[in-house]
């Protein structure tokens, strides 16, 4: 028995599947590829899968993480589950699961900002300065209702920059989001936007990767 | 995906179910193909994946050399006004590109109910509604399913229907349609071959006649259309095409697992079945062609689960070869088994008992009726002692949860036979606290529908109840209703509207057309459905419903649909309905042959029910 981790890219179509549509389009993988798994015992066997901090849907990923233990040795294992995945899922890495996935402090996001027929320049300049603020109230639901949380605290070395491509009307924002102790959805970054004219019209998401508290990548 | 559709589907509900790219799906080099087929189902993903007929004609269609075929559901109305809104026409899954430019437009009829979603497919793909107003070769709109059995309000829409099983006649369909497109034929011109065809109904070759009360004269064929479309079956099963590969949807569906069809047609006749009948004669697949399959699908998909699919699961002779069979490569693959509609007998109990080892998922019976008495009238062959000794075992081995679903408004109902339904609840109630003592109690449902008359079945001269009938039994049935039962039933405005449609003549296509351009789309979804806006509709075009749903038909009249068959004589369903006015009940075709006519259709005329 081996417990490996995968590292996955979910993009395209996929983007748009949950997090339990992706475990389970990966536990149907591995059928087809007909490699062994382990299950849990009991009266309703599953196969140990797990995925660390899973996207929300529509949300894009470079490097997630899948966990789950195989009964197989066979080191051609990348091979044998990207031919059973569809569109938009690929395994890009294989390696044995040692470091635990709470060694994870940081998700490093890339938000495309879209502002159409818009002053962008501007907005890149208002957001910075948001951004820069000790305190940024959001309202966040939580068990007990809506609260309001500091968003500051949550975020680390935000950037935003103006790219020219064919659209020229767009922002991308990198950051780092804090994983612990509750990882945040970068939504809340847009939702810490008042102003409407700062406001853009389409926020596109995308996660690049897991950091350590060192900021080295974490797989 | 263009950015344009990735911010439409930020804002939908449930966006994968417009992306497509699931795993098993068919994606051709476009420069390899020269038919571009849309088989679209009039609902929403979740509901048309879930559908075995979808799956067996769209893996059919693309094993065929030059055949592209995709699939098509109904966006749901928040992706619907995005899309009308964006001016993006309704699209295939697999290539994303627009129907409108396809050969042929395929649409699955399963219920009266989606009617309005077919309009509203077709006008969001960009075409008129109507057959006459699409002139050209291409695209053809045909349409096949269990409603076609009385495709007759919607008629004026679609180009051709096909009668009965779809694995030959939509390949000899096709293939008339692609020569008819070398050779550059004209629609007509293809119409009237295709119409030569057995089995394919092209409702322009009919001309209908109707007295001054309102009912059909005569039904006059022309072009060189045969008097009678008779409808296709499939000889022999176990040769005939199973998708083992189907597509894996990555986002849940309602039936997601492997469906094995054990055999079609049903030896029962219970005689408000329409499937029983239009489904005739009985065919089986053999058990070894099953196992095959059913092992082959769960590699090919990498589904967990098989679920063995017919209209009475224990009256496959060999259930239990075939469940061991299954069960072998099950258990160690971690596979479960799930058998659907089993009748109340020991058998089954235990046979599920065996299959089942892991989740107790419950037991649901559809007595349909109250009374034994009823019950003997609409030949459904369960005695409550069958009911109550299975669930006696049941809920003394732990079984917690009872399903009971019956029918109100069958023919020659009485207010006794209402009230039996209550007090068949009550019994299973109390015999549910003597058996399961000290225990958690068990949690009982009666869930009462209303009567739909079908056509091609023995009810199908009989009127439907009022609206306000159906309001004063449901009532009834609340105050006999033990309190501690979970009671539901169904809208009677929605089951009137299905009676209407599923014995409507032609003058109802008007109607349709009125109501979707009301807005009525989704009517089986309570959510959507207005009966308000269908008022309206029929005020507008000035046809009175009543007179579909609540009027008894003569014997001899000439019924919408009788140039249609099943294969089912008149005559037996004549004498289906006078015994069950005499509350006789009808041995199963294996006890008896009661010589229904479905026989016939058979290579050699014999039945091996």
């Amino acid at each position: 028995m081996r417990n490996l981790r995968f590292v996955f890219e979910k993009k395209g179509r996929a983007a748009y599947l949950s997090h339990l549509d992706v475990m389970r389009t990966f536990s149907r993988s591995f059928h087809r590829a007909e490699i062994p798994l382990r299950y849990t015992e009991g009266f309703n066997p599953h196969p140990f899968i797990s995925i660390a901090h899973p996207l929300s849907v529509g949300v894009t990923g470079s490097r997630e993480i899948l966990d789950c233990d195989v009964l197989t040795d066979d080191a051609n294992l990348i091979e044998r589950v990207n031919k059973y995945l569809p569109e938009g899922l690929k395994t890009v890495q294989l390696s044995d699961a040692t470091r635990k996935v709470n060694e994870i402090a940081f998700a490093k996001y890339q938000l495309t900002l879209y502002y159409d027929n818009r002053d962008r320049l501007l907005a890149a300049e208002w957001l910075s300065s948001l951004f820069e603020k000790s305190y940024i109230p959001v309202m966040k639901k939580s068990k007990r209702g809506m609260v309001e949380i500091n968003l500051a605290e949550s975020i680390d070395k935000l950037k935003i920059d103006v790219v020219d491509d064919a659209f020229g009307d767009e922002l991308k924002l990198s950051v780092l989001i804090k994983a612990s102790p509750a990882p945040l959805n970068p939504r809340y970054l847009i939702e810490s936007i008042v102003e409407d004219d700062l406001r853009p019209d389409f926020v596109r998401y995308h996660r690049e990767g897991f950091l350590d508290m060192q900021k080295q990548s974490f797989v | 995906m263009d950015i344009k559709m990735e911010r439409i589907l930020s804002r939908v509900e449930k966006p994968s179910r417009y992306t497509g790219g699931e795993y098993g799906a068919y994606v051709f080099d476009k420069s390899t193909i020269d038919t571009r087929v849309a088989f679209c189902f009039p609902d929403v993903y979740e509901i048309g994946m879930s559908n075995l007929g979808m799956k067996i004609l769209y893996g059919l269609n693309n094993q065929v050399p030059g055949v592209w075929c995709e699939r098509v559901f109904a966006p749901w109305p928040d992706m619907e006004a995005e899309m009308r809104s964006a001016e993006i026409p309704l699209y295939g899954l697999e290539s994303g590109d627009p129907i409108k430019g396809f050969d042929l437009i395929c649409f699955t009829l399963q219920y009266e109910l989606s009617y309005t979603n077919i309009l509203n497919m077709l006008d969001l793909a960009g075409l008129p509604v109507r057959s006459q107003d699409r002139a050209d070769l291409t695209p053809i709109v045909m349409a096949g399913g269990t409603c076609a059995f009385n495709a007759e309000p919607l008629a004026p829409f679609i180009d051709l229907f096909v009668l009965g099983e779809g694995e030959e006649v939509n390949l000899e369909v096709l293939e008339c349609y692609r020569n008819a497109k070398r050779d550059g034929l004209s629609k007509k011109e293809f119409l009237k071959l295709a119409a030569k065809i057995k089995g394919v109904y092209v409702p322009d070759f009919y001309e209908v006649e109707y007295h001054a009360d309102g009912t059909v004269s005569s039904v006059r064929a022309v072009e060189g259309a045969p008097e009678r479309v008779e409808k296709r079956i499939i000889q022999d099963l176990d040769k005939v095409y199973y998708p083992e590969d189907t597509v894996v949807p990555s986002t849940e569906i309602v039936h997601d697992r492997v469906t094995l069809e054990l055999y079609r047609g049903c030896i029962r006749g219970c005689r408000f079945c329409q499937a029983g009948y239009v489904y005739r004669p009985v065919r089986t697949k053999s058990p070894d062609v099953l196992i095959e399959q059913g092992i082959n699908s769960c590699m090919c998909t990498g589904y967990e689960e098989i679920s063995l699919s017919s209209l009475s699961t224990s009256d496959y002779r060999e259930l239990s070869k075939l469940c061991d069979g299954l069960l072998d490569w099950c258990e160690p693959n971690y596979v479960n088994l799930s058998l659907p509609s089993l009748r109340a007998d020991n058998f089954s109990f235990e046979l599920m008992e065996r299959v089942q080892k892991v989740r107790k998922s419950g037991l649901t019976f559809a007595p349909e009726a109250g009374s034994q008495r009823l019950r003997d009238a609409i030949n459904k062959n369960v005695r409550e002692e069958d009911i109550a000794n299975t669930c006696r075992i049941a809920f003394e081995g732990g079984y917690r949860t009872l399903k009971l679903y019956f029918m109100i408004g069958l023919p020659t109902e009485t207010d006794e036979d209402v009230i039996e339904i209550a007090r068949l609840a009550d019994r299973m109630l109390k015999l549910s606290r003597e058996t399961s003592k000290g225990k958690r109690g068990v949690k009982i449902t009666v869930s009462v529908a209303c009567f739909v008359p079908k056509p091609h079945t023995p009810f199908q001269w009989d009127a439907q109840n009022t609206i306000e009938e159906f309001e004063r039994k449901q009532r009834l049935l609340r105050q006999h209703m033990p309190k501690a039962i979970n009671f539901s039933w169904h809208d009677p405005q929605t089951s009137f509207l299905e009676a209407v449609f599923a014995r409507g003549d032609r003058l109802l296509a008007d109607v349709l057309e009125e109501a979707w351009r009301l807005g009525c789309k989704f009517d089986g979804w309570n959510e959507h459905f207005s009966i308000e806006k269908w008022r309206k509709a029929f005020e507008n075009t000035q046809v009175d419903p009543e007179f579909y749903a609540f009027r008894e038909r003569e014997e001899d009249e000439v019924l919408p649909w009788d140039h249609l068959s099943s294969g089912v004589l008149k005559r037996h369903l004549l004498s289906e309905r006078e015994a069950a006015y005499r509350s006789e009940i009808t041995p199963d075709c294996r006890m008896n042959c009661t010589g229904c006519g479905a026989n016939l259709m058979l290579d050699g005329g014999v039945c091996n029910a």
